[in-house]
């Protein structure tokens, strides 16, 4: 199984949050606002990207609109393979966390 | 008013990432762009640029790392590179197994000589404070003797006056008759200063040592027995002490073992006992000491030695001097030398297998271009095929070494049963983990030494050229290096063969020695003092009864006859009409009438002793012809006069006798020859019968009629004078094997690499061949070319190893006999061998190029 990198996990949860409307501007806007953090774009589309060439993400693509150009939008969801991993990943980080006295309090 | 995307961002982004990606960014931009356009178009568009330069970035580091992918952990990748050396190995097993084997084998030889360098050279003496223990000798330097035990007076004078050693003690070498422990049996034993067991640090098995008033006259019957002795004889008994034992016929109480490694000297006893000197033997000057003494702290062995050299020089007003050295020098001597000399033999015996090995390899980088180019096509980059090939190398080597590594363990038992210093080093343990480093060093540095060029030369296949068949890129500088790699691996040999050939010289002329004596026939044999009979009719009995045994033609008997070590003992004879201080130092041998006529030594002039030189008769000796020389120059010896020692009167000369060497390999010394019932407190301890009955049957008979005569009298030592001369060539026989078998393994491995290496270039360059034969090349001609192409290599390598040769000839001073390094028969033998084995190697290849066929190569094709 392929290893994930902590961007990649972020975005992969974003999309899962984002359900049907996992698009790639709507999951850029949902991660800067849950993180509170300055995110970069084209990060964002290249791990979509990469998601997909890994199996962890299926897209599809909608309609074509004139407001783009006459291009379709692609939204992208988690794959099977794609669930497990963030699974083990969590169950990785809490293991870790086990114990420790540093776990911030649910704000 | 534009509504599309403007052009710079869309460009950026349509350059950078595949068009489905780019599409969904467009997309996206557009989109946003028809929103801000309305309110601000300078900053929808630096909105664009910033989105696009973004993805523009991030799809470059995501290409980047794509192509280089990140590094797994090394041992991973490691072993993937090491499986596929494996089974590329295996695709060729003959070739593979034939460079595995010839590495083993040399890596095996150069083990099994590490292992030995190691435990002898490199191992410090098993005692304590080793670096400050020296042994002190007299030295003779008119007689040219170095190494002349001294005398209880001199040995007192030093421990008195010398400044250099904080402690020195003294012991000597016997022997005794063990009695009362079954048959009796003649034991080697050690009288020693109690202090020379403290010195030297060695602690009993079972027991004690001896305390220092068992040293002081008169010695206490004590004994120390060897563990070899206490395991034999007495079973490992833990009861031994305190056991009381029969030697001489007197009885010494055992007070405890002492371990093997208690080796002073190289000697190995059975027994130790104290040895006390009464007033009067401290002073005697009987020279039979053999000296230890500890450095103080700080004190060179050098400076003692001077010291030692200038205190004895002026007191025998520079008749005798003194020297000192470390005990470990002394212990080593010769062997020193020798084990490194051979060892680094076998260090171009493994360069030469590497030089094989290389050649081999680069060859098949040749023959791998298309593999390596296409595997550089898919991606692979240049560090990772040079880290293939060189890993490939890697797994031949440390396959090699281990198997090496196992065969040294066989090797040096060889070794050490070849070397006849074994006896008084010690055991050489071939698993030490030393000697495991050693092979894995040996096995990794060559796979580096003969892998490094192949792969780095295989970092350097242009794809384009490999995948087109037939490409040639840089044959000729590729040719260029392969031959002279195998020119060095024939220099190599070439300086083995120079070595050996010198070696084998010097073993003839030393076998060919004029030993002033016959040898053949003759059987030798150590009767110790006889303990209860009266010396001379003992002997004069024992003899009689020889003599009167058909086929026993004669009988000799000396306390130091020719062939034995020890026994012959040196003094210095003063000459009636001439200066005091003028004395002749010679040895000098007890012996019967018969000596001269069973050892075969002829009588220049006068007569050998007879029967009638009885005790109480007048003193008469016989001298060598090179005392007569030394004593008197001008002639005249017969008659004359000498004195000895403290014998009062004077002994007249009546014979010279021819000389006689001790061994083949030592010059004869003066020597005198006095009738053994004259010589007092001398008995002769060794026999000589000279016999039709052979070796074996002689034994016997001796032993029979010594067991009638005196049933408590050993005999001991029984071996043909033959043989024994046989085993004093033990060092030379050892030089000679071992080079001998080191220089055949490098021809071997040159041969075989000089064969390949034309193979290779005949198949490399088979289409040359046939074109140039359908152009009118006769099979001759190109045999010829060949022919050159090999002997041409081959004079450049016997240049250039003949220039080694003679250059480093001084390495082998110690190992040869009467033969200079330079010696130009040797040069010519071994380069005579170098050009027969390049022929050799020549032959098929040259044939086959010969019988290039035109027509075959033409239907191959471009």
């Amino acid at each position: 199984m392929p290893q994930i990198a902590e961007f990649e996990l972020r975005v992969l949860l974003t999309v899962r949050r984002l359900g049907e409307a996992a698009y790639a501007v709507a999951v850029h806007e949902d991660l800067e606002r849950r993180t509170k953090r300055r995110t970069s774009t084209g990060a964002v589309y290249i791990t979509l990207d990469r998601l997909e060439r890994k199996g962890l993400l299926d897209s599809r693509l909608g309609d074509p609109t004139p407001e783009r150009g006459g291009r379709a939008k692609r939204y992208y969801r988690l794959t099977r393979a794609g669930v497990t991993a963030v699974r083990e990943e969590v169950r990785v980080m809490r293991r870790l966390w086990d114990g420790l006295d540093i776990v911030p309090e649910e704000s | 008013m534009r509504d599309r995307l403007p052009r710079l961002p869309a460009w950026i982004v349509r350059r950078t990432v595949g068009p489905a990606l780019a599409d969904d960014v467009l997309g996206d931009l557009e989109e946003r762009w028809r929103r801000d356009a309305s309110r601000s178009r300078v900053g929808a568009w630096m909105r664009a640029l910033r989105v696009a330069l973004s993805v523009a970035w991030h799809a470059w580091r995501d290409r980047r790392d794509r192509a280089r992918p990140r590094r797994r952990i090394g041992a991973a990748l490691i072993l993937q590179d090491a499986r596929y050396a494996l089974r590329l190995l295996r695709r060729q097993p003959v070739t593979s197994g034939a460079v595995v084997l010839t590495l083993a084998l040399a890596i095996g030889a150069s083990t099994a000589l590490f292992s030995v360098v190691n435990a002898w050279v490199l191992r410090p003496l098993p005692f304590a404070t080793p670096d400050r223990l020296a042994a002190v000798w007299e030295t003779i330097p008119s007689a040219g003797i170095d190494q002349n035990t001294p005398a209880p007076a001199v040995f007192h004078a030093w421990r008195d006056r010398l400044t250099s050693f904080d402690a020195m003690a003294a012991l000597t070498r016997g022997t005794r008759n063990l009695t009362g422990q079954g048959e009796p049996a003649r034991l080697s034993e050690i009288r020693a200063q109690p202090s020379v067991l403290a010195m030297l640090g060695i602690r009993p098995v079972v027991g004690r040592i001896f305390r220092d008033d068992e040293g002081r006259a008169p010695a206490a019957p004590v004994v120390l027995l060897s563990q070899a002795c206490w395991r034999q004889r007495f079973g490992g008994a833990p009861d031994v002490v305190g056991r009381i034992i029969t030697l001489d016929g007197a009885g010494y109480e055992v007070v405890g073992v002492l371990p093997a490694n208690a080796r002073p000297f190289g000697f190995d006893p059975d027994v130790w006992t104290p040895l006390a000197f009464t007033p009067e033997e401290a002073q005697s000057f009987s020279r039979y000491l053999w000296v230890l003494g500890r450095l103080k702290p700080g004190v060179t062995v050098e400076t003692a030695s001077a010291e030692v050299n200038q205190i004895t020089a002026s007191a025998s007003e520079n008749a005798i001097g003194a020297r000192a050295v470390s005990l470990r020098t002394q212990t080593l001597g010769d062997t020193r030398a020798d084990v490194l000399v051979l060892f680094g033999a076998s260090g171009f015996v493994l360069l030469v297998a590497c030089a094989n090995i290389a050649s081999l390899t680069l060859a098949q980088v040749v023959t791998r271009r298309r593999e390596l180019a296409a595997r550089q096509a898919l991606g692979a980059s240049r560090g990772r095929l040079v880290r293939q090939v060189l890993i490939e190398s890697l797994t031949v080597g440390t396959i090699a070494g281990a198997l090496g590594f196992l065969l040294s363990g066989w090797a040096t038992r060889a070794v050490v049963s070849l070397a006849p210093a074994a006896a008084r080093l010690g055991d050489v343990n071939a698993f030490d983990p030393r000697v495991f480093g050693f092979a894995c060093a040996a096995g990794i540095g060559t796979a580096l030494l003969f892998g490094l060029l192949p792969a780095w030369q295989s970092g350097r296949i242009d794809p384009a050229g490999g995948l087109r068949a037939g490409g040639r890129s840089s044959t000729a500088g590729r040719r260029r290096l392969l031959g002279a790699i195998v020119a060095a691996e024939i220099a190599m040999t070439l300086v083995l063969l120079v070595a050996t050939a010198l070696i084998t010289r010097s073993f003839l002329r030393m076998n060919a020695m004029d030993l002033g004596f016959d040898p053949d026939g003759l059987v030798l044999a150590d009767l110790p003092r006889p303990g209860s009979l009266d010396p001379v009719a003992f002997y004069g009995e024992v003899e009689r009864r020889l003599r009167e045994t058909p086929g026993v033609r004669g009988v000799a008997l000396s306390q130091g006859l020719p062939l034995a070590t020890v026994g012959a003992m040196g003094g210095g004879f003063s000459i009636e009409g001439q200066p005091a201080d003028a004395r002749v130092l010679a040895y000098w041998r007890s012996a019967n009438a018969d000596f001269f006529r069973t050892l075969g030594v002829t009588i220049m002039q006068g007569r050998a002793i007879t029967a009638d030189d009885r005790a109480g008769g007048s003193p008469v000796a016989v001298v060598s012809e090179s005392f007569a020389r030394r004593a008197w120059p001008d002639g005249g010896a017969l008659g004359r006069r000498i004195g000895w020692g403290t014998a009062e009167t004077p002994i007249t000369v009546v014979g010279v006798a021819a000389d006689v060497r001790q061994s083949r390999a030592t010059e004869p010394s003066p020597t005198v020859y006095l009738p053994y019932p004259q010589v007092d407190g001398w008995s002769p301890s060794q026999i000589a019968v000279r016999s039709d009955l052979g070796t074996a049957a002689t034994g016997d008979l001796l032993r029979r009629v010594v067991h009638d005569v005196d049933p408590a009298q050993p005999v001991e030592h029984v071996r043909s004078a033959s043989d024994q001369l046989w085993e004093l060539l033990g060092r030379r026989r050892f030089h000679l094997t071992l080079f001998g078998l080191l220089a055949a393994m490098a021809t071997a491995l040159a041969i075989f690499g000089l064969y390949a290496l034309l193979a290779s270039a005949l198949s490399a360059e088979r289409r040359d061949l046939g074109i140039r034969a359908a152009l009118g090349a006769t099979p001759a001609q190109l045999r010829r070319e060949w022919w050159g192409r090999g002997l041409r290599l081959s004079a450049f390598g016997l240049a250039l190893g003949g220039l080694a040769a003679w250059w480093s000839g001084g390495l082998l001073d110690g190992f040869l006999f009467k033969v200079e390094p330079r010696d130009p028969v040797a040069f010519a033998a071994a380069a005579a061998l170098v050009l027969a084995t390049t022929m050799a190697a020549c032959w098929a290849p040259a044939r086959r190029a010969g019988r290039a066929d035109p027509v075959e190569t033409l239907r191959e094709g471009p």
